[in-house]
């Protein structure tokens, strides 16, 4: 057995697996030569050709993913363009997770992409209490500038028009962790970017959060009470079937709100746009 | 009556919101704002063996007359059983 380490958001995450698994250019930069923390997941990877019956009950279902019912929750997953479900685990509330898979699906589970598509990311952040944030993730004189958005409403383009006229870094183009730390909310880079395929590993204290909106101008306004809450809780991956994921999520996206600026950015795709939202940070 | 569905209630910037969770999710989207009094009845219907125990003990709660309190409640009700969220535990199906 082969043990490969990534660190992505402070998190040590261990997989055990039958071969040393296979990095694309986003996990490479997030892998690690051991343990690098003291908040440490477990992911054991094992074969298997006896694949459970599902519980009757489905709590949630996606295009690749199964939650059903039970004692402790099952889940299953099914590779892009597979048959049916290849993978399975339960959902407790460990740091630590053992998954199986139909032996026919070794390639896929042989690389550092497939055992984290299999793993439930938002899941493993969240035994940390962190949380899976929709929007593109630009660094801005050291400090984390979010533009969120639901697919398709230019948060990547924001922050690529950042990068073209403010000498700003495009983090990631799709995704961020955040994290409340003592010293404020914690923005982290990660290897899951969407298809930006930007995903710097890099951690900044959060500045401002963004809501784009398409518009003929270039306006700002500041989100306050539900509003702001709303920004923050509609684009967190949440597992809506866990309770205890809801609370904390309400709790979480209150605190953000109650923390952080929060603003509706109307905006055309220009120089214009980014020289609003720079006049509002200053 | 009891409730058939699962929401968690929450109060964010002074509003009641009633969020879905488990297999309500399957079926609800999105978030319900609730009012004040509506927020009351949905946190203890569940406790009341009737319509009338709940009007007593929202007259407690809020400065209202029994009777308004009594339509409030059946009107909020109407539209949770109509929505699924509840059901009647009365073999009667008046409560």
């Amino acid at each position: 057995m082969y043990e490969s380490h990534y660190n992505i958001a402070g998190i040590s995450i261990a997989i055990t697996a039958n071969s040393n698994l296979a990095d694309d250019d986003a996990y490479r930069l997030y892998r690690t030569d051991g343990i690098t923390s003291d908040q440490i997941y477990r992911i054991t990877m094992e074969p298997s050709t006896d694949r459970p019956k599902p519980s009757c009950t489905c709590l949630f279902q996606n295009e690749l993913n199964w939650v059903f019912d039970g004692p402790v929750p099952q889940h299953f997953f099914r590779v892009p363009h597979g048959k049916g479900p290849c993978a399975w685990d339960l959902l407790d509330d460990t740091n630590e997770k053992k998954i199986f898979y139909l032996p026919e699906a070794e390639p896929y589970f042989s690389t550092a992409l497939g055992v984290f598509n299999a793993s439930g990311f938002e899941r493993i952040l969240y035994q940390f209490n962190r949380y899976l944030y929709h929007c593109s993730y630009v660094d801005y004189e050291g400090r984390a500038i979010l533009f969120s958005a639901p697919s398709g409403g230019g948060k990547t383009t924001q922050g690529l028009l950042w990068e073209k006229y403010a000498n700003a870094t495009l983090i990631n183009g799709d995704r961020a962790v955040l994290e409340a730390s003592e010293a404020g909310i914690l923005c982290h880079g990660l290897p899951i970017a969407g298809s930006s395929g930007v995903f710097i590993n890099r951690t900044l204290p959060l500045a401002a959060i963004f809501t784009v909106k398409k518009a003929p101008e270039n306006t700002v306004r500041r989100l306050k009470g539900k509003e702001a809450f709303l920004a923050v809780y509609s684009q967190l991956t949440i597992n809506l079937w866990n309770e205890a994921f809801v609370q904390d999520a309400l709790d979480f996206s209150m605190l953000v709100a109650e923390r952080i600026p929060i603003y509706e950015l109307s905006c055309t795709i220009s120089e214009e746009a980014v020289n609003t939202v720079r006049a509002c940070l200053s | 009556m009891k409730k058939i569905e699962t929401f968690v209630l929450r109060t964010i910037a002074g509003e009641s919101i009633l969020v879905p969770t488990g297999k309500t999710t399957l079926a609800f989207n999105g978030m319900i704002t609730l009012s004040e009094t509506a927020a009351f009845i949905w946190e203890n219907l569940e406790n009341a063996e009737s319509a009338e125990a709940l009007a007593t003990m929202m007259t407690s709660e809020f400065s209202v007359d029994k009777e308004t309190v009594l339509a409030d409640i059946q009107e909020f009700t109407d539209q949770l059983i109509q929505a699924k969220m509840v059901a009647y535990t009365d073999p009667d199906k008046k409560w």
